[in-house]
């Protein structure tokens, strides 16, 4: 491992790289405060402006935005009482209260503090945990394969919402979406109307800028025509400075809700589907449970702030983990990150390490050195950030539809991107008005044409014949766990968690 | 898809270089100027029909410096991927042809892929201007398969009274598989797979007996994690003469695919001279030659009309194959 890294080092332990990957922590921190706009927006517009980079470096810089975006939700959930990103709603809980209270300095500095442990606890796990996983994932065959990739598929009507009819709609036209395409078997094109530019299927980019950044900017269109248009709020002045210390008690506490935080958001991050919200909402919980002194949460206590932004960090490399050992990616952020590996040439999954090893142990120094560009950026960026929540809307959105269109045009060269990217804009703004999923929209989209591809080779390979199950007994494990989701969530009809707080239709776009 | 970096990056490059081209060109122009030509006049596109960071789009990258150099003017590089290089060709195809808009491509998108699928375009509405390499084509298979040859991996299958299973991702592959399975009277059990990286886990993971592969073999064979059986071209392969070769096996035919560059039909013959002229340094170019290496590709340059031949004997091979497949299926 260790030569590995020395390897890796001399390509990737350069100031460029490290100048790219503190630009993308600085563009999430960015994005992430803007209320209204999250990170996975920021990676599907930035993804087409990789190209020219090496794929470590591509690939740290995006892993980079989505570690900014992570933590700069929290500022402006501290200062303005309004989450830049779905998984910050619990930070303002207290976060906004201590700003009330003239401690805003302490709870960003607190903020930034969690994220940065949970930020590196969480990717020294994915670096101990990945390639023993990989070794192990490389015995899998399409059968288990099929088996994982079913299972992920169901799971992820754990985190429907509100409706779960609504969810499984979005769900299924997402693998809808993803048949277009040349058939694997016969070589033949199917459903693509004759339409060339249709043959390797509708591409990911005109889907994920479309529905994600562009459909954003129609609703916040569709909000100023209706009048009710958000002027940015302006942050309590006054500072108390003697509020602002820290006494030895209090960090005490404050280390002990990041360090459970950054555990819990490791564990959510690493199921598929979960994601970053219910991650600090589970460690606020667990925080709270086990205080002192319950009754002082939700009044402005910093170990709140902790615990949220903790965990939300550390779900950022930990949902890496089945990306890079199995090839599966579990939320929105990754798949749009497994896009990026595929177009740079390199297939996530058990063979990653061992055809590129060079690239991924670059992608780690990257995402070490993004941690580093977090308390950058932190430290010096909060007053930018303050001018940042506050700039206009009609300045920032004109800049974003620009960049969506260079973006959906990059990856064909070919008008035809666009044009589409401009119908999955209108399609993601009726999703968004009708409160239907993302995140079962894409993953089904994305893990479509993998689930497809190792069914119909697990149906060849075992000659369509089920008693083959019982000499795959991982594929049996996974086939029973997904008979229990599809009970757990959709039969028994229980939702998880319930977040209730400002924005519910916002919660599961991370 | 190149990348505004890139395009920006390219061009200043270029002007840097214009500069210097210019006074070559003065110099060039005041000795001999009975050989001024007035091609070309503008930028000249270069479409590869193939995302970045592919095996084509990197050796034309290669060659960009030389080849702008040798034109006096600048030369882009556009990506246009999809279709296993259908709709660039597509594009290409309907474009003026004054030989500033050119294809690069795989010359199975332009020589098999009318034959087999649905496309646009026929191989009769491009010019073949010159042949930039030749994939290394060949087959192989895990190290734990009990057979080392092709023969001995059909002793098996019938002994073992199976098909023989492949991993099958394009119409190369299939044909290639095809015919062989005709000639030697097996069954064949194809896996689809999903691109060179599916094919390479397919074999490591032991899921098939064989698997064709562009190049991505190469290494691999290279470092003890799987073993070649034979080149899928008729004759032998450049970077491992050793391996036999479809001739060797007793076969009529091979497969073979090449790099090519193509303009759209019509263009004039001594415009695609130059553009010819010009591609050849840049082949023969340091640059170009260690992308090959790293890819395992033969960067072998071939002038317009040995061009033309390999690419009409690349038809006709396939033509032949499909025919006597067709006369299989008819049987």
């Amino acid at each position: 491992m260790l030569e590995n890294f020395a390897i890796a080092a001399s390509e990737t332990f350069t100031l460029l790289v490290f100048f790219y990957v503190t630009l993308g922590v600085l563009l999430g921190y960015f994005v992430g405060a803007l209320p209204g706009m999250n990170r996975t927006t920021a990676i599907a517009v930035a993804l087409p402006f990789t190209f020219a980079m090496s794929p470590a470096m591509a690939l740290s810089f995006l892993i980079g935005i989505n570690k900014g975006g992570a933590a700069g939700s929290a500022v402006s959930a501290i200062l303005i009482n309004v989450p830049g990103e779905p998984s910050s709603v619990v930070t303002t809980y207290d976060g906004y209260p201590m700003t009330l209270s003239g401690r805003a300095r302490k709870a960003l500095n607190i903020a930034l503090f969690a994220s940065v442990v949970g930020d590196v606890i969480a990717t020294l796990i994915l670096i101990a945990l990945a390639q023993p996983l990989a070794r192990f994932a490389v015995t899998l065959g399409p059968i288990e394969l099929a088996s994982i990739l079913i299972f992920s598929i169901t799971f992820i009507a754990a985190v429907s919402g509100d409706s779960f009819f609504k969810a499984l709609i979005a769900g299924t036209l997402g693998l809808l979406l993803s048949a277009p395409g040349i058939d694997v078997e016969t070589g033949l094109p199917r459903l693509t109307f004759g339409i060339v530019n249709l043959y390797d299927g509708i591409p990911l980019l005109a889907v994920a800028i479309g529905t994600l950044a562009l459909s954003e900017i129609l609703v916040q269109i569709d909000n100023g025509w209706r009048g009710d248009y958000t002027t940015p709020q302006q942050e309590p002045g006054s500072e108390d400075p003697d509020a602002n210390r820290m006494d030895r008690n209090e960090a005490r506490r404050v280390g002990k809700a990041t360090f459970s935080g950054a555990i819990i958001g490791t564990l959510v991050g690493l199921l598929p589907g979960l994601g970053a919200t219910l991650a600090s909402f589970l460690s606020y919980t667990w925080t709270r449970q086990r205080s002192a002194d319950p009754r002082a949460f939700g009044k402005g206590a910093p170990e709140g702030v902790a615990a949220s932004e903790a965990a939300d960090n550390a779900t950022v490399p930990a949902s890496l983990i089945p990306v890079f050992a199995i090839g599966v990616p579990g939320s929105l952020s990754t798949a749009l990150l497994m896009g990026a590996f595929l177009m740079h040439g390199l297939t996530p999954g058990p063979f990653l390490f061992r055809e590129n090893a060079d690239v991924v142990y670059g992608i780690y120094i990257g995402m070490l050195m993004a941690s580093l560009g977090l308390i950058i950026v932190g430290m010096f960026g909060q007053y930018i950030l303050r001018m940042v929540i506050r700039t206009r809307q009609t300045v920032i959105y004109p800049i974003i539809v620009f960049l969506c269109v260079i973006g959906a045009y990059m990856e064909s060269g070919t008008m035809f991107g666009v044009y589409l990217m401009i119908g999955f804009g209108f399609v993601g703004y009726f999703m968004k008005k009708l409160d239907f999923s993302f995140v079962t929209f894409v993953v089904g989209y994305v893990l479509g044409p993998m689930a497809e591809l190792t069914i119909r080779q697990s149906l060849i390979i075992s000659q369509r014949n089920p008693a083959v199950l019982l000499e795959h007994p991982i594929a049996l494990i996974f086939l029973v766990l997904t008979a229990f989701s599809i009970w757990r969530f959709s039969i028994a009809g229980l939702r998880p968690v319930e977040i209730t707080q400002p924005s519910k239709a916002d919660q599961d776009r991370d | 898809m190149s990348t505004v970096a890139e395009l920006t990056a390219t061009l200043a490059k270029n002007a840097v270089a214009g500069g210097a081209i210019a006074a070559a060109a003065l110099v060039a122009l005041a000795g001999q100027p009975a050989q001024a030509q007035d091609w070309p006049q503008e930028d000249i596109t270069i479409v590869v029909a193939y995302p970045a960071g592919g095996g084509t789009d990197a050796a034309i990258r290669a060659m960009v410096d030389i080849l702008s150099e040798q034109f006096g003017q600048n030369v882009l590089v556009r990506n246009v991927g999809g279709a296993g290089g259908g709709v660039a060709a597509a594009q290409v195809m309907r474009e003026d042809p004054d030989g500033y808009t050119l294809l690069a491509t795989n010359s199975t998108s332009i020589t098999l892929a009318p034959l087999v699928e649905p496309t646009a375009y026929s191989l009769e509405d491009f010019e073949t201007v010159a042949i930039l390499g030749e994939f290394q084509n060949a087959v192989f298979a895990n190290n734990d398969k009990p057979f080392d040859t092709l023969d001995e991996a059909i002793e098996t299958v019938k002994s073992e009274n199976r098909p023989l299973s492949f991993a099958s991702q394009l119409a190369i592959d299939r044909l290639l598989m095809q015919y062989i399975a005709r000639e030697r009277g097996i069954e064949l059990l194809p896996l689809p797979v999903s691109g060179g990286a599916g094919a390479t886990q397919a074999v490591l993971a032991g899921d098939v007996d064989l698997s064709f592969s562009g190049g991505s073999w190469a290494p691999l064979v290279n470092a003890g994690d799987a073993k070649a059986l034979f080149a899928a071209s008729h004759g032998r392969l450049a970077v491992m003469p050793d391996l036999v070769s479809m001739e060797d096996l007793g076969f009529e035919f091979g497969v073979t695919s090449h790099i090519s560059l193509h303009a759209p039909a019509g263009t004039p013959e001594e415009v695609l001279q130059a553009i010819s002229n010009a591609f050849e340094p840049g082949v023969k170019g340091e640059r170009a030659q260690n992308v090959g290496e790293a890819r395992s590709m033969d960067m072998t340059f071939r002038g317009l009309e040995e061009a033309r031949e390999v690419i009409a004997n690349e038809r006709a091979t396939y033509e032949a194959m499909l025919e006597s497949l067709g006369e299989a299926a008819d049987d």
